[in-house]
C-alpha cells in the first residue's frame, strides 16, 4: 500500500509539473465562413466611411460593450472601441442600399472572443452613408454577436449619438501600439514585431507604432524584442541563443516568428509603413545590447525621404532610452537634425534636440514638465500604459500628446469620446 | 477547469500522504555518500515546428554523473550533472544553402530519490542547464550558450550491490528542458561506488 501511494504521488507530481509546462492556448479569430452574404457586398467609398465615425449609444449588447462606444474607421477596418477593453474589428460593405457589417469582438484582458454581424437598413442611415451625407439624420446598427463558434445568439444595437468632435479630430494625439502593433502574449492572430502586425494594428485603432530594433551579427537592423531567440516569440526550431549572434540570412532561413512570419528587417518594415499604411508615427525602441543607432540613421533618412515624396505625414523617431544611447546618438554627425525621442530628463531632451519627450507613465502626468516641453515646440508621449483607469486619467487630466499602449482601442475610446 | 482538478488532486494526495507512515520492512542502511556514473543511449523527442522530425537526428550517447547523500531513510538527496547531445539537424535549406545545427546540454540538478523496494529507486530532479548550440551554414559558424532555469528530470533506477562498496545497474530517465521546450529520454548503464 505504501509503495503504491509513493508511486502515485511521484506520478502525480510529474503530471502536475508537465501540466504547468503547457504552452498557453491559442485564440482563433472567429469567422463567419465562406457562405457569408458579405462576400456579395461592395466596398464602401472613403467619403461614406467618414459618415459612420462617431459616438454611439449601445441599446442592445450593453452587458459586453457598455453604454457607449466609439466607431472609427481605419485604413480598411471599422473599429468599435469600448470603455473597458472590449473591442470589435469589422469589415463593412454595401449591398443595394443596405450596409452589411461583420467581424469579431475581443476582450483584451482575457481570451473571450466571438463573431459579430450587423446591418444598417436603407431608412435607418444606410442611404445617408452611401450618399456620404456628412450630417446623417440617424444611424441604427442592428445585429448580433456570439460567444462560441459561429453562433450569433445575443442582440446588438448601436444608435448614432454624435460625430467625433472636430476639435478632437484636429488635435494631434498619437495612439501608439506596442511592439509594432500588439503583443504576441495578447493572443493576437499575428506575431509582434512583424510586418503582418503592422498591417493588422490599424484595425485596433492605432495611429502609430513602437517597434523594437536589434542588430544582427552582419549589421542589419531587424525587429525583435527579446535578447535571445526563444519559444515565447518564435516557433520551435533548431536555432536558439542571443539574436545578435546570428546574421540576417540565418535568421531568415532558420527562424519563424510564433505565427510563421519571418523576422523582418527594419528597412522592409518601414517601407511597408510608408507604402501600405496610414500610420503617422513610428517610435524605434533601440535595444542596446549591441548599439545600432549608426546603422538605423540612414534607413530612417531613406524612409522619411520616401514619405516626403509620397506626401505622407510620417514621423520616425529614434528612441534614446539611456545615457549610453544618448552618448552614441550625440557622436553621430548632425545628430541635432535627426528626429529622435528621449526617454530621460527634459534637460536630455534639449541636449539631444529630441522632438519627443517620452517618460514612463508611472512618473505621473507631470503637467509642469509637459507644459515646458510644449513651450519648446516638442511633443510628450508616455509609455506603456495598459490599465483602463490610468488611461482615462492620463487622457482626461494629463496633457500628453500620445500614449504608447498594448491596447490602443482603450486609449482611442477615451480620446475620441472627449468633447473638446 | 483542468487546473482546478489538478489543484484538487494535489491536496487530496497530499492529505493522504500526510497520514502516519506504516512500519518499514526494508532494512535500513547506515548514512553514506555514493558517486555514480552512467552512460548509454539517449533519444530526443523531436517537436520542432519548422523542421520535419525525419530531418532531425535524435539518437545519441549520453553520460550522467550523480553524487548522492544516502541517509538511513528511504529518501536521499544529491546532485546530478551530465552531458547530452540533444539533436542535430543537417539539411539543405535551398539549392544554395545548407544547415548543420547541433545542440548539447549540461544539466545541474538537485536530485530527490526514494528507495521504493530493495535496489529499485525513483527520483525527481529539478535544476538548471547550460545549453550549447552550434550552427554551420549561411555564413560563419555560430556558437552560442544559453541557460535554462526550469528543467525537470524523472528517473527510475535499478542498482544492484556487487559488494559493500560497488553497485551496478541501469537507469531510465526522462528530461525536460524548459528554455527550449525539449524532451529527451535515456537508458544508461550505471556504475557506482560508496564513498
Amino acid at each position: 500500500m505504501g509503495i503504491m501511494r509513493n508511486c502515485l504521488l511521484t506520478l502525480f507530481c510529474i503530471a502536475l509539473l508537465m501540466a504547468g509546462c503547457n504552452k498557453s492556448k491559442e485564440v482563433s479569430i472567429p469567422s463567419p465562413g465562406p457562405n457569408s452574404l458579405f462576400t456579395e457586398t461592395y466596398p464602401l467609398p472613403e467619403a461614406s466611411r467618414k459618415v459612420m465615425d462617431g459616438i454611439y449609444n449601445v441599446t442592445a449588447g450593453n452587458e459586453l460593450f457598455g453604454d457607449q462606444v466609439v466607431l472609427k474607421w481605419s485604413r480598411k477596418k471599422l473599429t468599435v472601441m469600448c470603455s473597458d477593453g472590449h473591442y470589435l474589428v469589422l469589415d463593412v460593405g454595401q449591398l443595394d442600399s443596405v450596409i452589411m457589417i461583420q467581424g469579431y469582438w475581443r476582450y483584451c484582458y482575457n481570451d473571450n472572443t466571438g463573431i459579430a454581424s450587423a446591418y444598417i437598413a436603407r431608412d435607418e442611415g444606410g442611404k445617408d452613408i452611401i450618399e456620404a451625407n456628412p450630417h446623417p439624420g440617424q444611424i441604427i446598427i442592428r445585429g448580433g454577436y456570439g460567444s462560441k463558434g459561429n453562433e450569433i445568439n445575443n442582440p446588438l444595437q448601436f444608435v448614432y449619438l454624435r460625430p467625433i468632435s472636430p476639435s478632437v479630430l484636429n488635435k494631434k494625439f498619437s495612439l501608439l501600439a506596442h511592439r509594432s502593433g500588439g503583443r504576441t502574449s495578447d493572443h493576437l492572430p499575428v506575431s509582434e514585431n512583424s510586418i503582418a502586425m503592422i498591417n493588422f494594428t490599424e484595425g485596433l485603432g492605432s495611429t502609430g507604432i513602437e517597434i523594437d530594433v536589434q542588430l544582427t551579427s552582419d549589421g542589419v537592423p531587424v525587429l525583435y524584442h527579446d535578447a535571445d531567440l526563444n519559444i515565447r516569440l518564435t516557433q520551435k526550431g533548431p536555432v536558439s541563443g542571443p539574436i545578435n549572434d546570428f546574421n540576417y540570412l540565418q535568421l531568415f532561413y532558420l527562424v519563424r516568428l510564433i505565427h510563421g512570419e519571418h523576422i523582418p528587417r527594419l528597412k522592409d518594415a518601414l517601407y511597408f509603413v510608408v507604402d501600405s499604411t496610414l500610420l503617422t508615427d513610428v517610435y524605434l525602441d533601440m535595444k542596446e545590447k549591441v548599439p545600432s543607432i549608426k546603422e538605423v540613421i540612414p534607413i530612417q533618412k531613406e524612409i522619411l525621404q520616401r514619405a516626403k515624396e509620397k506626401g505622407r505625414d510620417l514621423n520616425i523617431y529614434i528612441g534614446l532610452p539611456s545615457q549610453d544611447a544618448i552618448n552614441d546618438f550625440m557622436s553621430q554627425p548632425d545628430y541635432q537634425k535627426i528626429p529622435s525621442l528621449c526617454e530621460l530628463s527634459v534637460d536630455d531632451v534639449v541636449r539631444t534636440n529630441s522632438m519627443v519627450w517620452a517618460p514612463r507613465w508611472t512618473e505621473g502626468t507631470q503637467d509642469a514638465l509637459v507644459a515646458q516641453i510644449h513651450g519648446q515646440g516638442r511633443l510628450a508621449w508616455t509609455w506603456t500604459l495598459d490599465d483602463v483607469d490610468w488611461i482615462k486619467e492620463f487622457i482626461n487630466n494629463g496633457q500628453f500628446d500620445g500614449i504608447l499602449t498594448n491596447y490602443p482601442f482603450i486609449a482611442g475610446y477615451y480620446h475620441y469620446i472627449r468633447e473638446n | 477547469m483542468k487546473r482546478i482538478i489538478i489543484i484538487g488532486l494535489f491536496f487530496l494526495v497530499a492529505a493522504w500522504n500526510a497520514a502516519a507512515q506504516p512500519g518499514d520492512s526494508i532494512p535500513k542502511t547506515r548514512s553514506h555518500y555514493t558517486l555514480a556514473i552512467g552512460t548509454g543511449w539517449s533519444h530526443y523527442f523531436a517537436n520542432m515546428d519548422i523542421v520535419p522530425a525525419r530531418n532531425v537526428q535524435k539518437e545519441f550517447i549520453g553520460t550522467s554523473f550523480r553524487f548522492m547523500w544516502e541517509p538511513e531513510y528511504r529518501l536521499s538527496l544529491g546532485l546530478e550533472t551530465g552531458f547530452y547531445r540533444i539533436f542535430r539537424v543537417d539539411s539543405a535549406l535551398t539549392s544554395e544553402y545548407t544547415m548543420d545545427a547541433r545542440m548539447y546540454m549540461v544539466p545541474l540538478l538537485l536530485v530527490i530519490r526514494m528507495r521504493i523496494v530493495d535496489n529499485f529507486y525513483l527520483s525527481l530532479a529539478p535544476g538548471i542547464a547550460v545549453q550549447f548550440s552550434q550552427i554551420k551554414g549561411i555564413g560563419e559558424t555560430i556558437s552560442s550558450t544559453q541557460y535554462s532555469f526550469a528543467n525537470f528530470e524523472a528517473c527510475a533506477s535499478y542498482l544492484y550491490p556487487l559488494n559493500k562498496r560497488f553497485v551496478i545497474g541501469g537507469e531510465a530517465r526522462f528530461l525536460y528542458i524548459g528554455k527550449t521546450n525539449d524532451y529527451i529520454m535515456s537508458l544508461n548503464a550505471v556504475f557506482g561506488v560508496k564513498l
